[in-house]
Parts: structure tokens; C-alpha cells; sequence
């Protein structure tokens, strides 16, 4: 039953055209489904949004609250030694979403140290705290107030939408190449440990005929 | 105690949609057929929830 079902799947992915692979990988970044979409892929279009798309604006919305919207996603580049190191490589993950995280990089040209943020802090830097300087209550939004108000919903929100980004470079991969042929890769596997059965046989013969000179 | 980390099982509930969006994700880039994408989608969430599942067992046995 499952190699009729393997052969039924093969013989749909044989049948793939992949419309401009590289636009597709593109569009694909830029919004999770859309290079399927553009590829005429609807119904993969459509779990590829629903899960990636779901999956960070779930993330994204459990770290909303008071201290503003999105805040597990933003770009912070301060690796001062002291009060304030903050070095987000979070967000390297959280890219790969496309177009959903770019108004963290917006907010971190606009201001990087989180003072003046726009549309109501939506994926702003958290508030930079400078020692010396007290000038901050318990409701401005430095990283330890945003992490006391969120509490663990500022893990869960950052593992949701890095996740949703890593999972993006699967669709990515996917407009580009088309899916994985599981069968043919296993075939080369094959193929590839039976090469290196007969090198090793060969070899062994090769040492045998020395040992009998 | 023991009512406390039963309590926090309810946490775990997060990992339900991440799971999930795994498991379809990864699928769909195995598969080109809506229906296998679903179907074996779902089998490796559960494996993963399985397989998580039996780590907190074991952790909150040790622990």
C-alpha cells in the first residue's frame, strides 16, 4: 500500500513545472506561499501560509501587550559590556519570514536605542538603558520591564516566530527545487554505498595478491 | 508539589502549534499531493509529540 502510494506521489512530482524558479524563491522569501502561489502550487500555497504565517503572528501576538506589540522580534545590536549588553542573533532566524518582520529593521534605522519608537512599538528595540542615567520608571519598556510584563511569553513568542522563519527556508527550497524525491535519494544512496562496497572489496583483493608475492 | 509541575504541564500546550507547523512544513517539502502532505504531515507530529512526550515523562520521573 505504501509503495503504490510513494509511486502515485512520484509520478505527481515528476509532473511539477516549476515557473521561474529563482522569482519563485524570491517571492517565496518575501511572503511565506507566494512563490508557490505564483507557481500555480495553490494547495501548498496554502499550508505553507497557514503554518509559517500562523505559526509568527501567533508568536508575535503572545509577546503583545502594554509594553507594545511584537516585541520578541526586534534587532539590537549593543554588545557593550554591562548593564545593556543585548545582542539579538534572534533574529537572523526571524528574516527569513520575509516582509512580516521587516518592521523590526525599520524600527532599528529609525532608532536603535528604542526611545522614539513608531507605530506604538511594534517589533521596536526595547529601550535603551544607559548607567548613570536614571531617568526610567518601571513602565518604560527596557528588557528586563518587557521581559518582568511578558513574562515566559517572551521565550515562547521567540522560539515561535525563529521557528517560523526556519521553517520559511523549507517553502524557500521548495519553490526553488521542487520537493524532495525521497525515492530517487534513496536510490543514490544506494548506489553511492555499493561504489564504496566494491572499492573496499577491491582494495582487499589488491592486499591479498600483494600478501601471496 | 507534584500538583505544581502537573499545573505547568498546561505550558506545554505551546509546543502544540509549533508542532504541528512543523510537521506540515516539513512534509510539504517532501511531497507535491495536498493529501499526502496532510496525512504523513500529521504522522510525523505525533511522532514528535510522542517522542516529547516521552521526554517529560522521563524528566519528571527523574526529576
Amino acid at each position: 500500500m505504501r509503495d503504490k502510494d510513494k509511486s502515485k506521489d512520484r509520478t505527481k512530482t515528476d509532473e511539477i513545472q516549476l515557473r521561474d524558479p529563482y522569482i519563485a524563491c524570491w517571492l517565496a522569501w518575501l511572503v511565506p506561499g507566494l512563490g508557490h502561489l505564483y507557481q500555480g502550487r495553490k494547495a501548498k500555497a496554502l499550508v505553507y501560509a497557514v503554518c509559517i504565517l500562523g505559526l509568527f503572528f501567533f508568536g508575535a501576538a503572545l509577546s503583545s501587550g502594554k509594553c507594545g506589540l511584537a516585541r520578541c522580534v526586534y534587532v539590537a545590536m549593543r554588545n557593550s559590556p554591562g548593564a545593556d549588553r543585548d545582542m539579538r542573533y534572534y533574529y537572523l532566524a526571524q528574516v527569513w519570514v520575509g516582509v512580516p518582520a521587516f518592521p523590526a529593521l525599520i524600527q532599528y534605522f529609525h532608532d536603535p536605542d528604542g526611545e522614539d519608537p513608531l507605530w506604538n512599538g511594534l517589533m521596536a528595540p526595547p529601550l535603551k538603558v544607559t548607567p548613570g542615567r536614571p531617568i526610567y520608571s518601571e513602565n518604560d519598556n527596557s528588557i528586563d520591564n518587557i521581559r518582568k510584563k511578558l513574562n515566559r511569553r517572551f521565550e515562547v513568542g521567540t522560539l515561535m516566530t525563529a521557528m517560523a522563519g526556519l521553517l520559511n527556508l523549507f517553502a524557500i527550497f521548495d519553490a526553488l527545487y521542487g520537493p524532495v524525491n525521497e525515492e530517487q535519494e534513496e536510490q543514490e544512496r544506494q548506489r553511492r554505498l555499493e561504489e564504496k562496497r566494491l572499492r573496499r572489496k577491491a582494495k582487499r583483493r589488491k592486499g591479498d595478491d600483494f600478501a601471496e608475492v | 508539589m507534584t500538583l505544581f509541575a502537573f499545573w505547568r504541564i498546561f505550558d506545554c500546550l505551546y509546543a502544540i502549534p509549533l508542532i504541528l507547523a512543523t510537521g506540515m512544513v516539513y512534509s510539504a517539502s517532501r511531497h507535491e499531493d495536498i493529501h499526502d502532505v496532510l496525512r504523513r504531515g500529521l504522522r510525523l507530529s505525533g511522532w514528535i509529540f510522542g517522542f516529547m512526550l516521552m521526554v517529560l515523562v522521563v524528566m519528571m520521573i527523574l526529576f
